[in-house]
């Protein structure tokens, strides 16, 4: 999974968002700025695998939610990621040069 | 004037995600350039090297499958092919021609009669089969080593004899023998 869908993953974890929400919430927690472009072709990839739902829409801006499938592959990818990074870090702490 | 560009520079973006998202997306342009003062050209660029990037990604996705579906195709006929080559390797052994032949894309399991107790008249002269009866309980026997053999051994399992113009098949020892004997004759 790209980097970029578990971010939109990530900001959903933390409730429905439409677009801009989405990108200033990714931008706040990690410092990416995603543009439009980036941002909508990472939500179709993640709706056609049923990882987010789109909410009916308020105006032209449609909410996203995260499903129970998509919350089930984060947890799973975050996973990973912390235990690399927790294997990383003990390694680093031992002193390897 | 900056809508129809919008529109257009989406035009470079699947079909999938255009149709879908495209209100979307000019709704968050909109939304960027009203609430955080971004440039429309930056996000124009932006949003058209986006769409390039996807377009791309999209069509290599196709032709990528395409490749794999026609490399498999030509693969397997590869290996139909060859099988079917191998399993004629034992047995097709051209003596002589004398006219174009008829049978020579029959596989085994479809050939002729004749040729099929050929094959078994030729086992049984390799020792590699017993001998057998023809059609009237006469034993067969084969010595396989003169230039009529062939027609011979066809006579004598009780089939009809290949008519003239046919090709006619043998192994590498026989094919000796036969152009030995076709020397001294």
């Amino acid at each position: 999974m790209p980097e970029r869908s578990v971010l939109v993953l990530t900001s959903l974890a933390g409730g429905d968002r439409h677009g801009y929400a989405l990108i200033k919430d990714i931008e706040s927690f990690s410092g990416v700025a995603l543009s439009p472009g980036t941002l909508y072709g990472a939500l179709a990839k993640l709706e056609a695998d049923g990882y987010v739902q789109r909410l009916p829409a308020d105006d032209r801006r449609y909410p996203y939610r995260l499903t129970s499938k998509g919350r089930a592959v984060l947890a799973e990818r975050l996973a990973e990621s912390a235990r690399i990074a927790n294997l990383g870090l003990e390694r680093i702490a031992l002193g390897g040069t | 004037m900056s809508r129809r560009l919008t529109c257009a520079i989406l035009r470079l973006y699947p079909r999938r995600v255009r149709q879908r998202h495209g209100p979307e997306i000019m709704a968050l342009i909109d939304d960027l350039i009203a609430h955080d003062g971004r440039s429309r050209a930056g996000l124009l660029i932006h949003l058209a090297v986006d769409g390039l990037g996807q377009r791309i990604a999209s069509t290599a996705t196709v032709w990528t499958m395409g490749a794999v579906l026609a490399a498999t195709s030509v693969g397997g006929l590869a290996v139909s092919d060859f099988a079917d080559a191998s399993a004629h390797q034992d047995v097709s052994r051209t003596v002589r021609t004398l006219a174009p032949a008829r049978h020579t894309h029959q596989t085994p399991h479809h050939q002729p009669r004749w040729r099929r107790s050929l094959r078994r008249a030729r086992m049984i002269a390799r020792g590699s089969a017993s001998s057998r009866s023809n059609r009237h309980g006469d034993p067969v026997r084969c010595e396989c080593r003169a230039a009529s053999e062939p027609l011979a051994t066809a006579a004598a399992v009780g089939q009809p004899q290949p008519r003239r113009g046919t090709r006619i098949l043998l192994p590498r020892s026989m094919q000796l023998s036969v152009g030995a004997a076709a020397k001294s004759a």
